[in-house]
């Protein structure tokens, strides 16, 4: 069993004059760590582990238990923990999602235990779902969407824009567009064909196209895209590393470079100052301090 | 065509009492394009690993679907654009919020073997994104595995957690990682393996494994299986033998007949060889197939853009338009056959045909029928030695004729004649295949013209063909052999080599002495007599020895096995005396000797540790070379528990035999004779500071040997020993001193340096092309690993004085630790005192260097008896002065 430690790896590596990546941080905290993500406060990460879903207080450095599994995660700045569980009847893939509070330390069910035809969207304001075909959500019919939502269904994208739905296949037939997701201003969207990232407006019309880019996330002001570039032999992941780019012109920046390490899933501070990703190679995080200017 | 549709309706019909309907399954056809995460055209042979898998693939759509359940595909086509990204295949197959993701490849290893693999543990499968424990992808494995193998006709099957099968701990396997449903990956069969690389270029082969992988899931959903079974086989000459690796004891031994054509009835059903049967019927997705052109033009596979999709001709049209290619698999299947009895006619152009009865019932769902089909063509001699118009033959060798087939033996001895005029003596193999004549006399006449003829109005095989002696394919021409005896030997045996070498200082203590003559030499009359190990140093002494003679590659080696160890810096004669002779008369008229020095310097050693005896249990501990993945290019890897050659020094009774042959047309050839994980002898562990050592009877073919260590630690996984040349006859004692020796380098294996506890992990054999020997037998004995009583220990900075520190531990039992600096090249001797004065061990008699060392006392005296309880007294002498302490020995 691995203690938890942090163990600090302090250098400015300069980009650019535009990108710079002021401190890297390297972060062992259990076994199998995979997939850390912010608070909404940016005082705890949420990761999954052998010990289940995880938060790290980073004021404490310790760890602590949400969940014996969960996926999908994410915290509000009330330490309200929304989370996904998969079960499995008879062989079928059931989904159900809940909500824990880490001040109160009290759990609630937000979503029953349904058959559903793609994981569910979880959002502050409530879960959007597609049943039977059926998109629904768990919103007081009084609640008005206010913001898009976009889903990866039946091999396309499934957008819930000012009330209408559209089934959009920007890239046509044979994609799995994946990783969907709308920008903070709800202006654009991106996702991922199979191996490719694409920035699209909302009527899927393609703005920037990326190369051998995965798993990307918006920055928090919009203006930024990080996302992995990893590779693999048909077996094993190989090497991965973790870039940004820029929206406004396509531009993108190598944030790490190295030999030992896997770096994948890159996920913002809420801030937008830093970025924290897990070590596939030695099931550590990397937090990167960085400048974007 | 009416009763095909209707069968086929039928088929559909009874697929869908299977009702798998409302679950959702993901088919992973691994890898994807002629790209560099495929898998090259195996073994030259035209199959794309994926090719295979996304046929295989498209096949487990079918079948599911017809059984009512939802099915996502990673993709349809072969093009490098569908090497889909392992994470993304991960993200895609759980966002779909599937059941099931299931990936399928070959390239099990493990011979031609099974494997399927999950995420987690082995026997604790863990979805890796979530980490639950789900047990249902032990369950699942444990119901695909054997369907394949029954299948697929592999050998055995096994299941691993990936992260125990790579040795991590944790996720290795990257379309797992990130994967949140249960998921397995099947290695149906092993590729690389000649036959089935063959096999896995029919199509048809793959439709069954997947049928055995659908079905897999009809009983993990607890449904019914079909109320049929699928009969298949593999049609094979034991006329001809594959020119390929194989399993030896498999039928894989023996061609596939390509140009099969098997008729089943009732139904009138024809399989075709060389074709494929059920393309329509299981691929209706063929036609919407787009691939990329793969890299070698001048290889076909299975989805090949010079075939394109509507050119259905290729693979509908039968034997006669095979363009050209065989597939070498002799393959056939008779798929969804309704319980009951069934005649099955095997024909094939140039073969007897046959027929055989068998009964499907409800026993199982996949039958297996191999058969073998006898030549039609007429008897002819495949090889004779000596061969047509050879000059030298030995007058006193034999004459081997080898038949295509079995013979009337009693006709062939009528019809054979030899002149000049010899008595023959007649042998044949038990299948009267291989005759072999010796002589009344002993000997042919030296320098003679010999006509050895087979009259074929005579001779006849077991079918009454007569005999075709000119080989053209028609019966009626006499067998004509032509050769000249060569002059007689009249040179009495020489010693060409002696064993130790001569002029050196040996280093072990317990040699088996060897001498090698050149011919073979007469064993009878009392020749063990003729051998003697005398102790010269002081008054001589015969040491009592074991002795055992080896004929190898037409040279005698004649090995004394001392049944007592030497003593250091002794010198020993090792005799051989005159009367020996060749077995033509030729006598040795002088006694012959050679002295052994046996090194000062050998070291004390505090530990010794046998890692592999290889005794009678030992064949299960050893993979057969083909098994590992790192084997290639070897035709033949036989290995076994051989009771003739053997080390009569420790009383052994078994050693480890391997014979091998490698592919001499291939510019690599290598071979890893690989240790099994979780045997015995993989729990020998040791360290760096060993001497790892072997004795090795070689094959004198000056083919290279290597050990190779598992180092856990560091960033290599497995290093391995330097080179070491199998130029040797008889017995030799291979050593790798890890203290001394660097490590060897195995690309992308060792990184160079052993780090921790080390385990022992394989031999590896190395073709030498320029050499040109591609076979070979070896033989070991006594694998262990031996630490020397004094090391050196690492230090900054050298010793400002000599210094003897008290040992650790104290009080010990039964080996303690005793570290000694010394400042400056000395003549050092450490010796273990009872406390009545009596020397009762030596340590260290030797010079060093200046350094730290450390010296190793087991508690044993220099006889290696245990010493009992009490005080002793350690004294370590140098040039300049003596230093004494004391210890406490409690047991």
């Amino acid at each position: 069993m691995k203690k938890i430690i942090t163990v600090f790896i302090v250098f400015t590596m300069i980009l650019s004059a535009q990108v710079r990546v002021l401190k890297t941080e390297i972060m062992d905290l259990g076994d199998r760590t995979i997939q850390p993500v912010f608070s909404a406060d940016g005082k705890y990460l949420l990761f999954a582990s052998s010990k289940g879903l995880q938060c790290y207080d980073m004021a404490k450095k310790t760890s602590f238990q949400i969940a014996a599994a969960g996926t999908d995660y994410s915290m509000d700045i009330h330490g309200n923990v929304r989370y996904r569980v998969d079960t499995f009847d008879k062989g079928m893939k059931m989904n159900s999602v809940y909500l824990y509070n880490i001040n109160t330390k009290s759990r609630t069910q937000l979503l029953e235990k349904k058959r559903l035809d793609v994981v569910p969207k979880i959002t502050e304001t409530g879960i959007f779902y597609i049943e039977n075909n059926d998109l629904k959500n768990t919103l007081s019919k009084s609640t008005t969407i206010s913001k898009p939502v976009v889903f990866s269904y039946d091999r396309s994208l499934l957008l819930l824009n000012n009330g209408a739905t559209k089934k959009l296949r920007p890239l046509g037939d044979d994609k799995f567009y994946i990783w969907p997701s709308i920008s903070p201003d709800n202006s654009k969207m991106c996702f991922v064909d199979k191996n490719d990232l694409y920035v699209t407006d909302l009527n899927g019309s393609v703005l920037i196209s990326e190369r051998e880019a995965r798993a990307p996330r918006w920055s928090p002001d919009n203006k930024w895209i990080v996302f992995m570039r990893d590779f693999d032999d048909g077996h094993q992941f190989t090497a991965s590393e973790i870039f940004v780019l820029r929206v406004n012109d396509g531009k993108t920046f190598q944030l790490t470079n190295t030999e030992d390490r896997i770096e994948m899933f890159p996920s913002w501070s809420p801030d937008g100052r830093q970025i924290i990703c897990e070590d596939a190679a030695n099931d550590e995080f990397i937090l990167l301090t960085i400048e974007l200017r | 065509m009416k009763r095909i549709i209707i069968l086929f309706l039928s088929i559909i019909t009874l697929l869908n009492a299977q009702d798998l309907t409302g679950k959702k399954i993901y088919v992973n056809a691994g890898h994807g394009g002629h790209d560099s995460n495929d898998r090259p055209p195996i073994n030259n042979a035209g199959f794309w690993e994926s090719e295979g898998n996304l046929t295989r693939a498209l096949v487990i759509e079918t079948l599911l679907k017809n059984m009512g359940a939802t099915v996502v595909m990673s993709r349809r086509h072969n093009r490098a654009s569908d090497g889909v990204a392992l994470s993304s295949l991960g993200r895609d197959a759980s966002n779909q919020n599937c059941d099931w993701f299931h990936s399928t490849h070959t390239n099990a290893s493990g011979g031609n073997s099974t494997l399927m693999l999950y995420s987690g543990f082995t026997n604790d499968p863990i979805i890796n994104v979530s980490q639950t424990h789900f047990p249902g992808m032990l369950t699942m494995s444990n119901k695909m595995g054997p369907n394949i193998v029954a299948a697929c006709q592999t050998t055995h099957y096994t299941h691993a957690g990936d992260y125990t099968f790579y040795g991590l701990g944790h996720n290795y396997l990257g379309v797992f990682r990130y994967l949140n449903i249960p998921g397995t990956l099947s290695e149906s069969s092993f590729h690389d393996y000649w036959p089935n690389t063959y096999r896995l270029q029919n199509l048809d082969y793959r439709i069954n494994d997947a049928w055995a992988i659908a079905l897999a899931f009809v009983k993990y959903y607890d449904q019914p299986l079909p109320p049929f079974g699928n009969l298949a086989g593999i049609v094979r000459t034991k006329e001809e033998k594959t020119n390929y690796e194989y399993i030896p004891g498999t039928n894989d031994e023996y061609k596939p007949i390509d140009s099969l054509v098997v008729t089943l009835n009732p139904g009138n059903r024809v399989y075709y060889g060389n074709t494929t049967m059920y393309i329509d019927k299981y691929t209706p997705q063929w036609s919407q197939i787009t691939t990329d052109s793969p890299i070698d033009p001048n290889n076909w596979a299975a989805v090949d853009n010079r075939y394109p999709a509507h050119d259905y001709d290729y693979y509908t049209n039968g034997r006669d338009n095979n363009h050209g290619y065989n597939r070498n698999n002799g393959f056939y299947l008779f798929d969804s056959l309704a319980y009951g009895n069934y005649k099955i006619v095997f024909d094939a152009s140039g073969y007897w045909p046959d027929s055989t009865e068998i009964t499907i019932d409800d026993s199982k769902f996949f039958w297996t029928l191999n058969w073998f089909l006898e030549s039609s063509v007429p008897p002819f001699v495949k090889k004779a030695t000596p061969e047509n118009h050879e000059e030298m033959h030995p007058a006193w060798e034999p004459i081997v004729l080898t038949f295509s087939h079995e013979m009337d033996t009693s006709l062939v001895q009528n019809g054979l004649s030899l002149t000049p005029a010899v008595n023959l003596i007649f042998s044949w193999d038990e299948n009267h295949k291989i005759l072999t004549l010796t002589y009344v006399g002993d000997s042919l006449e030296v320098e003679t013209n010999y006509t050895l003829t087979l009259d074929a109005g005579i001779i006849v095989g077991n079918r009454n063909q007569h005999l075709d002696g000119n080989g053209d394919g028609v019966a009626g021409d006499d067998f004509v052999l032509e050769f000249t005896t060569s002059p007689k030997d009249i040179y009495a045996p020489v010693i060409t080599d002696y064993y130790p070498p001569r002029a050196t200082r040996y280093g072990d203590l317990q040699p088996i002495i060897s001498f090698t003559f050149d011919e073979k030499i007469d064993t009878t009359g009392g020749v063990r007599d003729k051998f003697e190990l005398i102790r010269t140093s002081g008054e001589d002494i015969t040491i009592p020895t074991d002795f055992d003679i080896y004929v190898v590659n037409d040279k005698t080696i004649v090995s004394l096995f001392p049944l007592e160890k030497l003593v250091r810096g002794n010198r020993y004669g090792r005799y051989v005396y005159k009367g020996i002779k060749d077995l033509f008369g030729n006598v040795i008229s002088k006694d012959q000797g050679s002295s052994l020095l046996i090194s000062e310097e050998i070291p004390w050693y505090s530990d010794t540790l046998n890692i592999e005896s290889f005794g009678a249990n030992s064949n299960n501990y050893w993979w057969k070379p083909s098994t590992s993945g790192s084997t290639i290019n070897v035709l033949i890897g036989e290995k076994s528990i051989d009771d003739s050659v053997v080390n009569h020094c420790n009383g052994s009774n078994h050693s480890f035999k391997l014979h091998y042959k490698f592919d001499s047309s291939k510019s690599e050839c290598f071979l890893r004779e690989y240790l099994d994980t979780g045997t015995p002898p993989r729990q020998k562990k040791f360290n760096k500071n060993g001497i790892l050592q072997i004795w090795v009877f070689g094959d004198g073919t000056g083919n290279l040997f290597r050990f190779a260590v598992d180092d856990p630690q560091g960033v290599g996984v497995t290093e391995v020993s330097p080179w070491y040349p199998l130029d040797f006859l008889g017995w030799k004692l291979i050593k790798w001193d890890m203290r001394t020796e660097a490590p060897g380098t195995w690309e992308n294996v060792s990184d160079g340096t052993l780090d921790g506890q080390l385990e022992f992990d394989s031999f590896h054999i190395l073709y030498v092309d320029s050499l040109g020997n591609d076979e070979g037998t070896l033989y070991f004995e006594d694998l262990m690993c031996l630490v020397p009583s004094v090391n050196a220990i690492e230090t900054q900075n050298l010793p400002t004085g000599f210094a003897l520190e008290q040992n650790y531990p104290n009080p010990f039992n039964p080996t303690t630790r005793i570290v000694f600096s010394v400042p400056a090249e000395n003549h050092i001797s450490l010796d273990i005192y009872n406390v009545r004065g009596e020397k009762v061990r030596t340590l260290i008699d030797n010079r060093y260097s200046a350094g730290q060392y450390k010296a190793i006392w087991d508690g044993r005296n220099d006889s290696g008896a245990p010493v009992p309880s009490g005080i002793y007294i350690y004294r370590l002498k140098t040039d300049v002065r003596t230093f004494s302490r004391n210890m406490l020995l409690l047991k």
